[in-house]
């Protein structure tokens, strides 16, 4: 049997919910005809509720704007231009249709060019008259002159009749007697 | 623990995953939603204002940090002050002036440490200072407490925390939140004794 000492003692585990319901229900008992533990539970009540005077106070207003910008300042500027392909790469059984997809279009537009390039050169031709074709290949054959002269074998060779030929000349001029 | 399906219905949870998906109007939902609660659960821990906001903000950042990665496996509520309640805790080993002592004066670093917000139920100054003097008390009270008892009641009296849900946010067992409560209990009753006799 709990005298009133016990009850008081047990009382704030009592209110916490901390008893088991033999304890429970002896307290309750005892509470009914007990005017000094009925005081003493009175009390405890009066102070707990009298937590409620210290009430909540408002944060600064302007706390969204401030986090964002707190934000800001943390994120590294590769992550912030990145941020928005978040989204896209959030999910990760994305990423092998999205890699496919980009190689399809670079393979494709690269395919594009070719073909184009191609249909561009012979709709070109096709246009051409039969002059501007000789034209074009003995302007070709001149290109392969020049690339020829520039040689090596031949520069060998116009040396070779600087020094070759004033000789010659000079010895056809003493037979001739001139 | 609960099942991971168990907390699908949180509303706050539905929000983080919209979230993650990239819609930040739920993360700014929530922040309205929880921005007022966890800075008054600060603040009535740390003491000051300007602490206070820096948590609270500290704490959005780690819930956006850990948007992509989220996995529910706490209610969001408890998730987030558990968040908070880390911080704080960094913040009051860092800054010593804001622990918590059963032996410490009752008096902050500040002094009387007034009121900070306007009671609009008021309006005759007698009852304004009354009013202040009993939020101061009650102020000293608590912070008076032991750092653990401190956290209990504020999340038990202010937040409206059910026991499980302080255990699950402080890591204590069920059984420790409410001896914790009990002690707190018996320290509060002790140190407001003066002020109920005002009533």
């Amino acid at each position: 049997m709990m005298d009133c000492k016990d009850i008081q003692n047990q009382m704030p585990v009592f209110l916490s919910g901390g008893l088991n319901e033999q304890d429970n229900t002896l307290i309750h008992e005892h509470l009914i005809h007990c005017e000094a533990c009925q005081r003493e539970l009175e009390s405890y009540k009066l102070s707990w509720n009298s937590l409620k005077d210290w009430e909540d106070e408002d944060p600064d207003p302007a706390y969204i704007s401030r986090f964002w910008t707190r934000l800001e300042e943390r994120i590294p500027w590769y992550q912030r231009v990145l941020e928005p392909f978040g989204v896209i790469f959030g999910d990760k059984r994305l990423i092998p249709v999205l890699a496919s997809f980009v190689f399809v279009v670079i393979v494709g537009s690269a395919t594009l060019r070719y073909s184009w390039q191609v249909h561009q050169e012979e709709s070109l031709v096709t246009a051409l008259s039969a002059e501007e074709i000789d034209f074009i290949q003995n302007i070709e054959l001149v290109e392969q002159l020049d690339v020829l002269e520039d040689l090596d074998m031949f520069e060998d060779m116009d040396v070779l009749k600087e020094l070759v030929l004033p000789e010659a000349k000079a010895k056809i001029g003493v037979q001739s007697g001139v | 623990m609960n099942d991971l399906n168990s907390y699908i219905s949180d509303p706050d949870v539905l929000l983080m995953l919209d979230f993650q998906r990239g819609n930040r109007v739920s993360f700014e939902n929530l922040m309205r939603k929880y921005y007022k609660r966890i800075f008054n659960f600060a603040l009535r821990i740390l003491r000051s204002r300007e602490a206070a906001e820096d948590i609270v903000q500290e704490s959005f950042i780690r819930v956006y940090q850990s948007g992509k990665n989220y996995q529910p496996k706490a209610s969001f509520r408890t998730w987030l002050y558990m968040i908070a309640k880390n911080l704080i805790l960094n913040e009051l080993k860092k800054n010593k002036r804001f622990s918590f002592s059963i032996d410490e004066s009752q008096q902050g670093e500040e002094g009387a440490m007034p009121r900070q917000f306007e009671d609009t139920n008021l309006t005759h100054p007698l009852d304004k200072l009354v009013s202040a003097e009993r939020a101061r008390t009650v102020r000293a009270a608590i912070e008076s407490l032991p750092q653990q008892q401190g956290m209990v009641v504020v999340l038990y009296r202010f937040e409206r925390f059910s026991y499980e849900e302080i255990s699950e946010t402080l890591g204590l067992s069920v059984s420790a939140v409410k001896s914790l409560l009990s002690r707190a209990r018996q320290n509060l009753k002790i140190r407001l004794a003066g002020l109920k006799k005002e009533i």
